[in-house]
């Protein structure tokens, strides 16, 4: 065996963990960690010491950092947990579709098409929000799709032609639009 | 002068003498019997101790009457009433009669599970000596701790913060340490797994009772009073399962592994059922302690219109309007024991009173080869 022989893996199948374990008793608020299968931010950790109630155990309350549900555990202190591997990463907006969809420069120049803008009303405020768009005194019918109306406002807002640069979060195979920025000139 | 002063004074006499000294009724000994305690010079004797206790008056004679009480509840054969109008043809021979006895009822509170109060009713249940048991959750979770880890002897002294340092938990004056607690959690976590598989892919509903049989199976160890439970048949109810460390270890299961449910309801109609359906056998009922055990025997018998015999065993005192200190005569107002019923209460700590007790009735019996069942 040459021991000039590399592997070569692709980036797409990197076979990287998209989790790495981590024991229960260290990990701390605002860290990540995964929770029935889902990637989650702690938002509340606390200790029972060991007593009546068996091994010195960990409360996690835990926030899916998709789709912003509470999810708890109880996990024994010594054990491990597995944390998720949390990116962020920048894209140039290039367009967004009719229906949704965006478009992003990635950084090796190919375009990125398989991201939507969230269905979340809140997110899609807080998105429109970062981006400074003014968040217009719509009134809204009962009939008229909320989601619609904030999707338009991005995409008139887009091609209005400011200059947004999409972060996206990227945790255990899921992505998800996560802020937008102006980078224009004001 | 002198003679008329000599005369009133007599007089006087006479009268004082008349109020203080009433001259007094003659009891009959049949039934105020004399008192007279134990005479050591006989030997050390342990029957003929427990034989002179009804003698000895205060609470050794009320276990005195309590051993008396059992034994009739022991003695008792359907055969000794007359038939019931109604009953069917079997219940009228007398070979038959002979065979029906009384169903007792024994109850006791967590911490004589603890205590080494857990050999004797492990004696009780490997002999199927008593019917129905009730008791609450650390009666279920200390006598299978007991055979993973053992329970130490400490003193009531001993102070609580320098304890909890060292990881050990007081019961009164035992110790358990921490540890005990976490090989309970390592054995059991797997059982409820299983159990609630059963539950999703067999169908299996989970009642307090049949959780406790299971556990029971699953120790498999001859000094678990749960274990002979199982083995014979003998129903144990916990209406409140999850107080105790038992329950410590539903709820971080069930965080992980949510849906095991627990039917309380079922196990009501079973527990009911069990004095309900007693007929034509009469019912007798033992309770170490207060709370829930005491209560709940109690309650069940009420739908019987009351129990036969009783027998409490407690500490608990009644100016507080406690059900624990509670005597039998206030559960008779409810209907829980029978007006005509034998009863009697043993002011006693049950560590104390309730080995006696055994040794005087259910422990003779079997020495003598006489049948209890």
């Amino acid at each position: 065996m040459s021991d000039e022989e590399h592997h070569f893996e692709s980036k797409a199948d990197a076979g990287a963990s998209k989790t790495f374990p981590q024991q229960a008793g260290t990990i701390r608020k605002n860290g990540y960690i995964v929770i029935k299968a889902r990637p989650c931010k702690v938002v509340e950790v606390s200790t029972s010491k060991t007593g009546k109630h068996g091994h010195a155990k960990c409360h996690f309350v835990g926030i899916d950092i998709f789709t912003a549900k509470k999810l708890e555990d109880i996990v024994p202190s010594s054990h491990n947990c597995d944390v998720p591997h949390v990116t962020r990463t920048d894209y140039q907006l290039i367009d967004i579709s009719e229906d949704g969809f965006v478009s992003l420069l990635t950084e090796s120049g190919n375009t990125k098409d398989d991201l939507r803008l969230p269905t979340d009303e809140n997110l899609l405020t807080q998105l429109i929000q970062d981006c400074g768009f003014g968040i217009q005194n719509m009134r809204i019918g009962p009939n008229l799709d909320l989601l619609y109306m904030k999707h338009a406002e991005i995409k008139d807002g887009f091609a209005e032609g400011k200059d947004l640069v999409v972060s996206v979060m990227s945790a255990m195979g899921e992505e998800q639009i996560c802020a937008l920025k102006d980078i224009g000139p004001k | 002068m002198g003679a008329a002063t000599g005369e009133g004074d007599r007089e006087t006499l006479e009268a004082v003498r008349s109020v203080v000294f009433k001259p007094s009724e003659t009891l009959d000994e049949e039934r105020f019997p004399r008192i007279s305690g134990y005479d050591f010079n006989r030997g050390v004797d342990l029957m003929g101790l427990l034989r002179s206790m009804a003698t000895t008056g205060f609470q050794a004679s009320n276990l005195g009457d309590a051993i008396d009480v059992v034994n009739q509840m022991l003695d008792w054969r359907l055969s000794h009433e007359e038939p019931r109008e109604d009953c069917d043809t079997e219940e009228l021979n007398p070979a038959f009669r002979e065979t029906v006895n009384c169903k007792i009822f024994l109850g006791f509170t967590s911490n004589l599970i603890s205590s080494g109060i857990r050999e004797t009713i492990r004696f009780l249940t490997q002999h199927r000596m008593v019917d129905v048991l009730v008791t609450t959750a650390g009666g279920i979770e200390e006598d299978l701790i007991k055979c993973l880890a053992p329970t130490y002897k400490g003193d009531f002294s001993f102070p609580g913060a320098y304890l909890r340092s060292k990881g050990l938990n007081r019961i009164g004056n035992l110790l358990v340490p921490n540890d005990n607690y976490c090989k309970f959690e390592d054995w059991i976590m797997p059982i409820l797994d299983q159990m609630l598989l059963e539950q999703s892919t067999e169908n299996v509903i989970w009642t307090p009772s049949k959780v406790i049989a299971r556990l029971g199976k699953e120790i498999n160890d001859d000094s678990s009073y749960l274990y002979w439970a199982y083995k014979n048949g003998i129903p144990v109810f916990c209406p409140a399962l999850t107080d105790g460390s038992l329950g410590d270890m539903l709820y971080c299961h069930s965080v992980q592994k949510p849906g095991l449910l627990i039917d309380i309801v079922q196990d009501i109609r079973a527990m009911n059922g069990e004095a309900v359906h007693a007929s034509p056998r009469k019912t007798g009922i033992i309770v170490l302690g207060g709370g829930l055990p005491k209560h709940h025997i109690c309650n069940a018998n009420m739908l019987r219109n009351g129990a036969d015999y009783a027998v409490y065993i407690n500490t608990a005192q009644e100016f507080d309007g406690s059900d624990s200190g509670a005597q039998p005569d206030e559960a008779v107002s409810w209907g829980k024991i029978k007006g005509s019923a034998k009863t009697i209460k043993v002011h006693c700590d049950a560590t104390i009173a309730f080995p006696l007790l055994v040794a005087a009735t259910f422990a003779q019996r079997l020495q003598e080869g006489t049948s209890t069942n």
